[in-house]
């Protein structure tokens, strides 16, 4: 049937090779994302997020000034509504505190946020700290 | 990737190259909603990764058979649907890694797991543009017989109409169910709610089922009972879409907690876009 020619042209609807090239790369795509999937179901039971908080900047803003931080969640699992709170310690004293809320950090990913402050946090020592999550 | 044009001969590359832009372009318009949806990006990230990876692979089937079914080649061999459908796709991903990117929704620096992930459910939807594209958008030339009729001689009229309704319900119910709003209307409404929106999709389906009777492709064979067309069209469809309904559900992980009524009203308050887009997908195509 594959070698007759077809006895209506506008009903012969051999497939070309072009296209064949792209079904077989679209079902190795399909096929790796599954795979990538499973391999990533199988892998050992995923761990609590574990988030890290880095100062990325100091600079002021409006009144005051502005804290940008980045947490990174290297845990297995999502961090949703992840709370980062920032005080401004002189001494023992803690002098002025701050909290943010990220949505989502997914595991693995980054997500940036800004504390802001009226005190210059440059003139204290400033402790960047994740506080708490809810699962997604 | 199965109209064409009668004359430019199927296998022509640019025939092809056309029918690739074509389904490009029926993958965005599918996927739009979605891809400005952000429960579809978190969902992109922490879904289960079972659930997603057997979403994608009922996909698959699912494309397959749908460009068979809504195809315009009615001498069609099914090697030739199954390379469509792969190519459909394909270009759905590739659809999503565009748009995504452009939105900021994906950039440097995110986990593969993120990256996939989100590409992967927006591919889900785009695939349905993308195959439904050269049927719908592409210019049918002389071939003015409609899908219905065309999907009749292949599958066979009721198996192909049932896919038809499974295939429409999964797409709407799909577009809907990544919003949190299906779990609160589910807490709004009472049981009597529950009943009377079920009541309602049965038929609101019902009246489509008639009004495809009026276009010829769903003509009722003459002396055929109203209640076995009930039985047959109706009930078999509101079935099929709170079934499609439930597992998409659960595949998103809205039966994880909640008594189990509640998971029963979700899965009628999902089933009623379902239904509609069971019924109007019989009557579209």
């Amino acid at each position: 049937m594959a070698a007759a020619k077809p006895r209506h042209p506008e009903h012969h609807d051999e497939t070309s090779p072009l296209e064949w090239a792209l079904a077989a790369a679209s079902a190795l795509l399909v096929l790796g994302v599954i795979g990538f999937l499973l391999y990533e179901a199988a892998a050992e039971p995923p761990t609590p997020p574990a988030v890290t908080v880095d100062v990325v900047g100091v600079r002021p803003s409006g009144n005051g000034y502005v804290v940008e931080f980045e947490a990174h969640n290297e845990g297995g699992e999502t961090a949703a509504r992840l709370t980062v709170e920032g005080t401004l310690v002189a001494g023992a004293e803690e002098v002025e505190a701050s909290e943010a809320t990220l949505d989502y950090v997914p595991a693995g990913g980054r997500r940036g946020g800004g504390l802001f402050f009226t005190r210059d946090p440059r003139a204290y020592r400033l402790d960047l700290r994740p506080t708490g999550y809810a699962r997604p | 990737m199965s109209a064409s044009s009668p004359s430019a001969g199927r296998g022509s590359p640019r025939e092809f190259l056309v029918g690739l832009a074509r389904a490009f372009g029926g993958a965005i318009l599918f996927s739009l909603p979605l891809l400005m949806t952000m429960e579809m990006w978190w969902l992109g990230f922490y879904m289960d990764r079972h659930r997603l990876a057997l979403l994608m692979a009922v996909m698959v089937p699912v494309v397959v058979v749908l460009d068979r079914v809504a195809g315009f080649k009615p001498t069609s061999t099914w090697a030739a649907d199954v390379a469509d459908g792969l190519v459909a796709y394909g270009v759905a991903f590739a659809a999503a890694a565009v748009v995504l990117p452009l939105l900021g929704v994906i950039g440097p620096g995110m986990p593969a797991s993120e990256v996939v992930g989100k590409l992967s459910l927006q591919a889900v939807a785009g695939a349905f543009g993308a195959v439904l594209a050269s049927s719908q958008l592409g210019g049918g030339g002389d071939e003015e017989e409609g899908v219905a009729e065309a999907a009749e001689e292949r599958l066979g009229g009721y198996a192909a109409e049932v896919f038809l309704m499974m295939a429409g319900a999964l797409f709407l119910a799909f577009n809907v169910a990544p919003t949190e709003e299906v779990v609160l209307i589910a807490y709004l409404m009472t049981p009597w709610h529950a009943l009377a929106l079920a009541a309602v999709s049965l038929a609101l389906m019902d009246a489509f089922v008639y009004a495809s009777a009026f276009r010829g492709g769903h003509a009722r064979p003459e002396g055929t009972p109203a209640w076995s067309v009930f039985l047959r069209f109706t009930v078999v469809g509101y079935a099929v879409a709170l079934a499609v309904s439930a597992y998409v559900l659960w595949t998103f992980g809205r039966f994880e907690d909640g008594t189990f009524s509640a998971h029963v009203t979700m899965t009628v308050v999902l089933g009623f876009p379902a239904a509609v887009g069971a019924a109007a997908a019989r009557l579209i195509l």
